[in-house]
């Protein structure tokens, strides 16, 4: 399912603008969507699942427009979503809540939905606690059940909205997997902002800033838009105040490391480095902080 | 949700181990409770339908109508409230309670003494529940409108309007002959509301917090 976005908008209550005038298309496979807290994510997840209207703009999913109501719900149909906050029934088992989403879901026969919803429960790895009630789980399950809720009615567009926030390591990378098998012809949405699910994951990705596209292209080029920019100092004192610090280890001879992201070197002493994705990130997610060293 | 037919159950056994055959005030109390108590507490149940739902964000993105599924709640909230009256109701005829009170309507067309004000008081709680997205809110309206008619009877029936809109006009009415005109109006009032609350629940994004952005 190709999404194809142009002038997006989206401005709240109060005139606060989530979404200025963003153009973007989206292809089939996995595709990441990084920005900050803030940066508009959420809204245009929502926009996408069809659960939030644009203020202007036209959005089209596999070329069902979402300014319609048939459009929406052509798209909601072929929809899995995994909101930033799942919230789920306490009251009700991991089993239940499947068997009643997928019933939302348009599966009716109920031998089809008990062998899925048996499936996901498998694919997941909650098997074991399917008969237990939600109130008792830990985050981590949690959101593997909101995984599974997602993939029940087999869908050719997957929304995910920061599935990892709160994960443990391990988690994490059990879910990227996950989520990587599922792309194949499909389209997965993967937005966050931890850039190390992005560089695992996905070919394309696009940044959000400030509710406008900063960025989008492979993240072999967005990466590349921190070359020359990404720097190591070690210093006994304060960092140095221009740029974006990206890490700050103890050095071995005293003092701190820091890895940093600036047009010029942050001191005399700077070597530089090979850029990583998340200096790309910050390249182009931070422009006005790299632009006082500039 | 067990509360109110325990509650209900124990006063129709308190009333029928002591008959007392020209008891009117008794019928009129068990009759009441039918008339005022359901109701509110249906009210105030379909208050809570809308703006607790943890999972709004995931019924939002499927393809079943969120405003379809609390419709279906709507349902089986006052479906339960009118098992527990329709129950309470044939303990009151069997037992001869109901015929004591004079102005019973009848067994047939004297059940819109509590199916009326439920389904109106339910149907404010879903519109108000609706329209301000808070189930206290929503709660506190149901509560002050029926405590408004309790306390002021007199007052809300001084004027046909009033008297067209009184939800206990069966054990409190100030006109009779009003009554069916009545009923038929608060049922109507509840129609009107439930489909107010379904036009406000059309529009989902009203459901969801703008805060996580």
């Amino acid at each position: 399912m190709r999404i194809e976005i142009a002038g997006l908008t989206k401005t709240f209550r109060g005139g606060v603008a989530a979404l200025d005038g963003l153009d973007l298309t989206v292809p089939t496979g996995m595709f990441g969507l990084l920005g900050a807290n803030g940066a508009g994510k959420t809204t245009l997840m929502r926009i996408l699942a069809g659960i939030a209207r644009p203020t202007a703009g036209r959005v089209t999913v596999g070329g069902h427009d979402l300014a319609t109501t048939a459009g929406r719900h052509a798209v909601q149909r072929g929809l899995g979503y995994l909101p930033q906050d799942l919230g789920v029934y306490p009251d009700l088992t991991a089993r239940q809540f499947l068997d009643y989403v997928a019933l939302l879901k348009g599966l009716d026969d109920p031998t089809v939905r008990r062998r899925r919803v048996g499936e996901l429960l498998e694919v997941v790895a909650l098997t074991g606690q399917a008969n237990r009630r939600l109130r008792g789980f830990s985050g981590g399950m949690r959101q593997r059940v909101g995984i599974a809720q997602a993939l029940l009615a087999d869908p050719r567009l997957l929304i995910v909205d920061e599935p990892t926030a709160g994960l443990d390591p391990e988690e994490r990378i059990r879910f990227r997997t996950l989520l990587s098998q599922f792309a194949g012809d499909r389209t997965v949405l993967l937005s966050t902002h931890i850039v190390d699910d992005i560089a695992q994951t996905c070919r394309e990705v696009a940044v959000l800033s400030r509710g406008r596209l900063a960025f989008r292209g492979t993240v072999e080029s967005l990466t590349r838009e921190a070359a020359g920019r990404v720097w190591s100092l070690t210093t006994a004192g304060p960092p140095p105040p221009d740029g974006t610090v990206v890490s700050a280890l103890p050095a071995a001879e005293g003092g701190m490391r820091y890895r940093i992201v600036a047009a010029t070197a942050p001191g005399p002493t700077a070597q530089p480095l090979e850029p990583a994705l998340e200096d790309g990130y910050l390249t182009v997610a931070a422009p006005e902080r790299s632009a006082l060293n500039a | 949700m067990l509360g109110p037919p325990i509650a209900v159950a124990v006063g129709v056994l308190a009333a029928v181990a002591n008959p007392v055959p020209s008891d009117t005030n008794t019928a009129r109390v068990l009759i009441g409770a039918l008339e005022m108590a359901l109701p509110l507490t249906a009210g105030v149940a379909c208050a809570s339908l809308v703006g607790r739902d943890p999972a709004v964000e995931i019924q939002l993105a499927v393809p079943t109508p969120y405003r379809e599924t609390l419709l279906r709640r709507t349902v089986v909230t006052l479906g339960w409230a009118a098992l527990v009256a329709a129950l309470t109701a044939a303990v009151l005829i069997a037992t001869g309670w109901w015929a004591r009170w004079p102005d019973n309507h009848g067994v047939i067309a004297g059940q819109l003494t509590w199916a009326a004000p439920t389904l109106a008081l339910g149907g404010l709680g879903l519109a108000a529940a609706a329209v301000s997205r808070s189930p206290g809110a929503a709660g506190a309206l149901v509560t002050t409108v029926w405590a408004i008619q309790q306390f002021f009877a007199g007052l809300a029936q001084q004027h046909l309007p009033g008297r067209m809109l009184y939800l206990f006009a069966t054990t409190r009415g100030a006109d009779p002959a009003d009554w069916t005109a009545n009923r038929l109006t608060l049922i109507a009032v509840a129609v009107a509301l439930v489909a107010l609350a379904l036009v406000v629940l059309g529009r989902s994004e009203r459901l969801i917090s703008e805060d996580d952005e």
